[in-house]
């Protein structure tokens, strides 16, 4: 069967008799059989299925949650769901091996706040503090051949679908190690505990194409303006502020810069600033981090949920970020943390996988 | 058809991936040599021509040169598409270990050096020439459907092929002239069968 030219004849073949079949009779002496691989029934149905519930997920009226909660997945995430998502999937014999988080039972029992409610009062002091606090940290400047090492302990809301039958769980508080060169173009990130990427580990490197947008890196960082006003302009985007949609995303936006990058304190301090002018950021008085440390954060109502950045209640250190829902959702109840990350440690270190101490990873 | 994808009837998408999705199957494992990149190659077609509904222009009767020309792009850089549909591709149920038939995975095998072969000869060509033979050789577009999937002129799609033509006449005569210096060996155009079948790891991975 290796050769048979009667079966490129196949229905999707059109004009069968045009001076292009002769064309490509050459080619078929020129060329090996390409096979004749053919998609088996069972998968053709799985996937057609895969794909009417995801279009059916995100028809534009369902569109307003999935937005939401895509959105903090993105962030502990950052660029890093892709590789898992292309190699692994969560369903099937060896998903679970994937998995840790499942395969060893322990859902976390989520953690259930009093809601503190916002308020815009105090926040131009707060973020004044805040701004001082981070103007005040020592720079750390990688040169081109080092990286940028974060670490943090996260845990995030993870959600399988599985026939229309949804459920939703809130990960472990885990660790997460990232490296990324400053220009964004190498990385590496390490976080077995995530449970769709790698356990070894997984490069971030960009492929033969590149990804083209590497508006997070430190290089892209350090080249963002210092006047708030100038700065607001860029992180909208394009979007208008006072757009609900906006707002977020120029909240988003500052809010990935802050966990997994580090800033010249100039910048830090005009980010801050710029936070406090975006409509809908609100104050929260009282709240505590990952690590049950007291602190006050900046906030933003999104959908459901609240988005919150953490700082220290007497220093006005930058903590971490967690999601707190609102109401009811997910078949959680409202106070419950849906995500949050802590910033364990910032360092410059010569090389993917090393340590600020010289030790290497056991990736 | 083009109404009802453009307006997002999930019903048109439906009908879509019955009639286009064994096409785009095919042409996804016999381009990358990889039966699991296809399938994801196959899925993220789909989610984007979902993505890009509304830009599906009226010209021609069929879809298929639209879908194709999306799915060329996925295979142009499969890991940005990925990215892109991260989280529905997180949710794709995973793919059985062995194939449900014996038969089946018999037939897989012996195809599987077929396509590590063809995957292996469309490497000498430059990426516009392999995708211009690829679609009107192998999946079977006529040049006015090529032309329009790749967004490039019909003599454009005459041109590629013709020099893609010249390409392999020229590197099939010098193997064989090296096999003939080299052994008695009965002489096959193209036998480079060492080559991986499967992409390089950044591309699959990112």
């Amino acid at each position: 069967m290796t050769s048979d030219p009667k079966r490129r004849n196949d229905p999707f073949k059109g004009e069968p008799f045009t001076h292009e079949s002769l064309d490509h009779a050459e080619f078929d002496l020129l060329l090996p059989a390409p096979g004749d691989p053919a998609l088996p029934a069972d998968r053709h149905t799985l996937l057609k299925e895969h794909l009417m519930d995801e279009i059916t997920r995100t028809a534009p009226a369902a569109a307003r949650p999935r937005l939401r909660r895509t959105a903090w997945i993105a962030l502990p995430v950052a660029a890093t769901l892709v590789a898992g998502a292309m190699a692994i999937s969560q369903w099937g014999p060896g998903a679970d091996a994937h998995d840790g988080v499942r395969a060893g039972g322990a859902t976390a029992e989520p953690e259930v706040l009093r809601l503190e409610p916002g308020t815009t009062e105090g926040l131009p002091a707060a973020v004044e503090r805040i701004s001082l606090a981070a103007a005040k940290q020592p720079a750390l400047e990688p040169r081109a051949d080092q990286f940028i090492y974060v670490e943090s302990k996260v845990s995030f809301l993870r959600g399988e679908n599985n026939n229309g039958k949804e459920k939703n769980w809130i990960t472990p508080l885990h660790q997460r190690q990232i490296w990324e060169s400053p220009d964004g173009t190498k990385g590496f990130l390490y976080e077995p505990g995530h449970g769709l990427i790698d356990k070894k580990g997984e490069d971030l490197d960009d492929g033969e194409h590149g990804t083209g947008d590497h508006r997070h890196s430190y290089n892209s960082l350090k080249e963002l303006p210092t006047d708030p006003d100038a700065l607001l302009k860029r992180l909208y985007q394009g979007g208008k502020p006072g757009d609900h949609d906006a707002d977020w995303m120029a909240f988003k936006e500052i809010g990935q810069l802050l966990q997994e990058q580090i800033a010249p304190p100039s910048t830090s301090a005009a980010l801050y600033k710029a936070a406090a002018r975006i409509p809908g950021v609100t104050l929260v008085d009282r709240t505590v981090d990952a690590a049950g440390r007291p602190g006050i954060a900046i906030a933003f109502t999104i959908g459901d949920s609240r988005k919150e950045w953490v700082f220290d209640k007497n220093t006005y250190d930058y903590l971490g970020q967690r999601e707190v829902l609102l109401k009811a959702a997910y078949g959680m109840e409202p106070g419950t943390v849906t995500g949050q990350t802590t910033v364990v440690r910032r360092a410059v270190v010569d090389a993917k996988k090393e340590l600020p101490d010289g030790r290497k990873v056991s990736a | 058809m083009h109404d009802r994808i453009r307006g997002g009837d999930p019903g048109a998408f439906r009908q879509l991936f019955d009639e286009h999705a064994r096409l785009v199957h095919r042409h996804a494992v016999r381009v990358t040599g990889d039966w699991a990149l296809a399938e994801d190659v196959v899925s993220l077609t789909f989610l984007e021509a979902w993505r890009l509904r509304e830009k599906l222009r009226d010209e021609g009767e069929s879809v298929r040169p639209w879908l194709m020309g999306i799915a060329v792009n996925v295979l142009r850089n499969t890991a940005r598409a990925a990215r892109r549909h991260e989280r529905a591709m997180a949710r794709l149920p995973a793919r059985e270990a062995l194939p449900d038939f014996a038969t089946e995975l018999v037939g897989r095998m012996a195809d599987a050096e077929e396509l590590a072969a063809a995957k292996a000869a469309l490497g000498k060509l430059r990426r516009s020439e392999r995708e211009v033979v690829t679609l009107c050789v192998w999946s079977g577009l006529s040049y006015a459907e090529a032309a329009e999937a790749l967004d490039v002129p019909v003599g454009t799609v005459r041109s590629r092929l013709s020099r893609a033509r010249a390409r392999l006449r020229k590197l099939a005569e010098r193997e064989l002239r090296q096999m003939a210096a080299d052994a008695p060996r009965p002489p096959r155009p193209v036998s480079d069968t060492t080559a991986p079948a499967r992409p390089k790891k950044e591309e699959r991975n990112r």
